[in-house]
């Protein structure tokens, strides 16, 4: 078939079909990259294994900063990610999870970047 | 007294693969990140087992499958505290190295995360048709102690009496699986409470997908979905159960 400026090309289910199979799915990736950071986010501390999330890093944060406003101790116990009842010092863990929290989020967002512009699975290298 | 830490892997000789050469892999990259001596032992099959692996071709292969002596891990592990591992897991993180020294006798794999996103492990949450959990023992963490010898000498009895246990929960007596096997003993041992399971998932690459190319701790697989094939990257430890595939890219390793 052939139009004003040339020949047109008509999408068949084909051709949308190939083109999909080529695509680099990135909402796989996606999910695989979170899965994969996220298995990291585990901490030992005092004989209890603790994961790192949002709600952990604020609850540290807080007792730290009452203890910093109106002298509270920064020791105190919490359950750890198996139930277990951990003595933990606020400052010390705090320490601990952040590090753990920037390293793994730094190498999450550094592998996004840089896999978000990637269309084609032929792109993707190790 | 600090407690000696260390790697146990077992493999038994078969005719298709190298087993040998997985261990030595296995063993050698696990030192590497989990900073601990290993040990590699080989396991003179009690009894022959066969199982039927689907490649990422379509081909089908029955293959020897000598998996049963695992449960002997407890009295052949030199160490107080050990991670038993399939020769096919290659670790890749010290993700592992943090259960050491944890305050547990007995961890497990409670579920088994397909890293392709494909879901193939979907089916293998449970057991049986009435929901029995499933455990995997393809990475074990136990320590010496009497918590720990009460499952593995459970895990025994299991296997001695396979056929009754399969009969009374509903799954096939063959082939002998030893995550069923643990999986029972496990949950007997525990009061069935889930509990005393690693926090993450087991990532894993299913015999029908393969790795394309590995380079510094990141692999590129290759993955089928609806008979296309794509890429998926990642990055960490895994459970490659494509052996042929693991074993063209073990010199990149």
């Amino acid at each position: 078939m052939t139009g004003p400026s040339g020949p047109v090309i008509i999408s068949t289910m084909d051709n949308l079909e190939s083109y999909a199979r080529e695509r680099f799915e990135l909402n796989r990736q996606k999910q695989t990259l979170k899965e994969q950071q996220q298995q990291r986010l585990t901490v030992t501390y005092n004989g209890g294994l603790f994961r790192v999330d949002m709600t952990l890093l604020n609850y540290l944060y807080m007792k730290n900063a009452n203890a910093g406003l109106f002298n509270q101790s920064t020791k105190c116990i919490i359950p750890d990610s198996y139930d277990t009842p951990i003595e933990i010092d606020c400052i010390e863990l705090v320490e601990l999870c952040e590090a753990r929290w920037n390293e793994v989020h730094n190498d999450w967002y550094n592998e996004y970047q840089e896999l978000k512009t990637k269309r084609k699975a032929g792109d993707v290298s190790v | 007294m600090s407690l000696s830490k260390g790697i146990l892997i077992l493999y038994s000789e078969s005719a298709q693969l190298d087993y040998l050469r997985l261990s030595e892999l296995c063993a050698r990259l696990a030192e590497k990140h989990l900073g601990v001596p290993s040990t590699v032992v080989k396991l003179d099959p009690v009894q022959k087992n066969f199982r039927t692996f689907r490649y990422p071709n379509g081909e089908l292969e029955g293959t020897e499958w000598n998996n049963i002596g695992r449960y002997s891990a407890y009295d052949l592990s030199p160490y107080d505290e050990t991670l038993l591992i399939d020769s096919d897991y290659i670790v890749q993180s010290d993700t592992l190295a943090n259960y050491f020294g944890c305050d547990h006798d007995f961890v497990c794999h409670n579920r088994s995360w397909d890293v392709t996103g494909n879901d193939v492990f979907r089916h293998d949450r449970f057991m049986t048709q009435n929901w029995f959990e499933m455990r995997w023992a393809t990475v074990v963490y136990f320590k010496k102690s009497q918590g720990a010898k009460r499952i593995f000498d459970a895990w025994r009895m299991v296997y001695e009496n396979y056929a009754y246990y399969a009969e009374l929960f509903g799954f096939s007596k063959a082939p002998f699986r030893n995550d069923f096997a643990m999986s029972i003993a496990h949950q007997i041992c525990n009061g069935y409470v889930n509990t005393a399971t690693f926090d993450y998932a087991l990532p894993a690459l299913s015999s029908s997908d393969s790795i394309l190319d590995y380079n510094n701790g990141r692999w590129l697989l290759k993955y089928e979905y609806k008979q296309s094939h794509n890429v998926v990257r990642y990055t960490g430890d895994l459970h490659v159960m494509n052996k042929r595939s693991l074993l063209e890219v073990a010199d990149k390793l």
